[in-house]
């Protein structure tokens, strides 16, 4: 699945909630509205491979550098100083 | 998730009042608890006449929607301020300030509303990146100019009062700052509903003052308002961010806790205001443009410094057609 957030796209290689992302992405979801396929969605809503998801800030008043990313169940990358805990829907820890 | 008033598939959740809706119930919801705070803080009556700041954001664009569908006689302002996608001096029709404008434009067609157009380069002859120049920062500089061309739009274009986007992640914020500082001044004078003071320093509402950013972005996007989603240049940064992303994520941990900080300040705001803490400054009459000011000379006058300022009546020219009377500047009453 593709996710754009700001100005920076990412991909995913698994299914996912919306809740799930967040968290992988370190969003606060007080601060973003999440659209998939163009149509708003819950936290509790399941992701899939083909979809299309845009996390769109709802903060107004300022912007912040987002990194860009290639995400892949079961890696764990490392971007710069951003670490990220990715492992795949309930599978074993990592 | 299930519509809590449906049971149809939800696709807004708000947390803070521990509920979900489907999109049709979301906007029912949204005007009508739009309606509550309104009649809440009693901000208006029916027939008032309201002057809608505009700056083509989520926020704004919202709640001129909101109130015209309420049937509120609603007229839009937006000003020009003339900034640049780099935070710098625009020239006319380019960058963020215009593409913000063209926002407001659409929006106005939509609702067959009038709308004023104030371009701070006609009006002063400067943009705000030339005005904050030497004087003050940006913002600063950028929240005296538009607080005194609403004011002045409100009066001389004949309306009861100027109504403006702010929502409930805005006002906590804004108290936060002035609690970590405890600025008792600003903590005296906060508030959903400032009234008119004199003859020309006009009511101030706040309608969406319930609403946090999130829940007023679900009903642009669920409602389809067209909103310039880019933020000023200028903003990024800005303590006020860093405030809400503090407070969003105390939101998270616990749901309610923006509203139970605003509500309970709105409850406690006597505490700051006495004989030696939050006294209103009285006010007269600014020499140079004649609009209200606790100082010989106002602060937006002060900060032109030489700028020759538009004359009165001269916003005559911009008057939108369906506009109210327009009421006249050189005749100055006792405030």
């Amino acid at each position: 699945m593709n996710v754009r957030y700001g100005s920076k796209t990412y991909t995913f290689h698994c299914p996912m909630t919306v809740r799930k992302l967040l968290k992988k992405l370190r969003v606060v979801p007080e601060g973003v509205i999440v659209a998939v396929n163009g149509n708003l969605v819950t936290s509790d809503h399941r992701i899939m491979l083909e979809d299309d998801v845009e996390i769109v800030r709802a903060i107004s008043g300022g912007s912040k550098k987002q990194p860009a990313a290639l995400f892949d169940c079961g890696t764990r990358p490392s971007l710069g100083n951003l670490s990220l805990d990715i492992r795949r829907d309930g599978g074993p820890d990592a | 998730m299930r519509c809590k008033l449906c049971s149809d598939r939800a696709v807004a959740e708000i947390p803070q009042h521990r509920m979900a809706l489907c999109q049709p119930c979301y906007l029912d919801w949204f005007p009508s608890y739009t309606k509550k705070a309104i009649r809440k803080f009693g901000m208006l009556r029916r027939d008032e006449r309201i002057l809608v700041a505009v700056s083509g954001g989520k926020d704004s664009q919202a709640l001129w929607r909101v109130l015209v569908d309420l049937g509120y006689q609603a007229d839009g302002l937006v000003i020009d301020l003339g900034i640049d996608d780099d935070g710098q001096g625009a020239a006319p029709g380019e960058g963020y300030s215009a593409k913000s404008t063209d926002y407001v434009r659409q929006l106005a067609v939509d609702l067959d509303r009038p709308l004023w157009v104030v371009d701070l380069r006609t009006m002063i002859e400067r943009t705000v990146p030339d005005v904050s120049r030497g004087s003050r920062p940006i913002c600063s500089a950028c929240g005296v100019v538009k607080r005194y061309v609403m004011n002045r739009v409100a009066f001389e274009g004949g309306y009861d009062c100027v109504a403006t986007g702010h929502n409930l992640d805005d006002e906590v914020a804004a108290l936060f700052g002035n609690v970590l500082s405890w600025d008792t001044y600003y903590l005296s004078k906060q508030s959903p509903l400032s009234v008119q003071r004199g003859d020309r320093l006009m009511k101030k509402i706040k309608p969406f003052c319930y609403f946090t950013e999130r829940e007023t972005a679900m009903y642009a996007f669920l409602g389809g308002i067209p909103y310039y989603h880019e933020e000023c240049p200028n903003s990024v940064g800005a303590t006020s961010i860093l405030h809400k992303e503090l407070l969003n994520q105390l939101e998270v941990a616990a749901h309610g806790s923006k509203r139970r900080f605003f509500d309970g300040y709105l409850r406690q705001r006597a505490l700051f205001q006495g004989p030696d803490l939050g006294d209103e400054i009285p006010l007269a009459y600014c020499r140079r443009c004649r609009m209200p000011s606790p100082v010989e000379i106002c602060g937006f006058c002060r900060m032109l410094g030489e700028v020759p300022m538009t004359q009165p009546g001269s916003l005559a020219a911009i008057r939108p057609d369906g506009a109210p009377e327009p009421r006249e500047l050189s005749a100055v009453s006792a405030a």
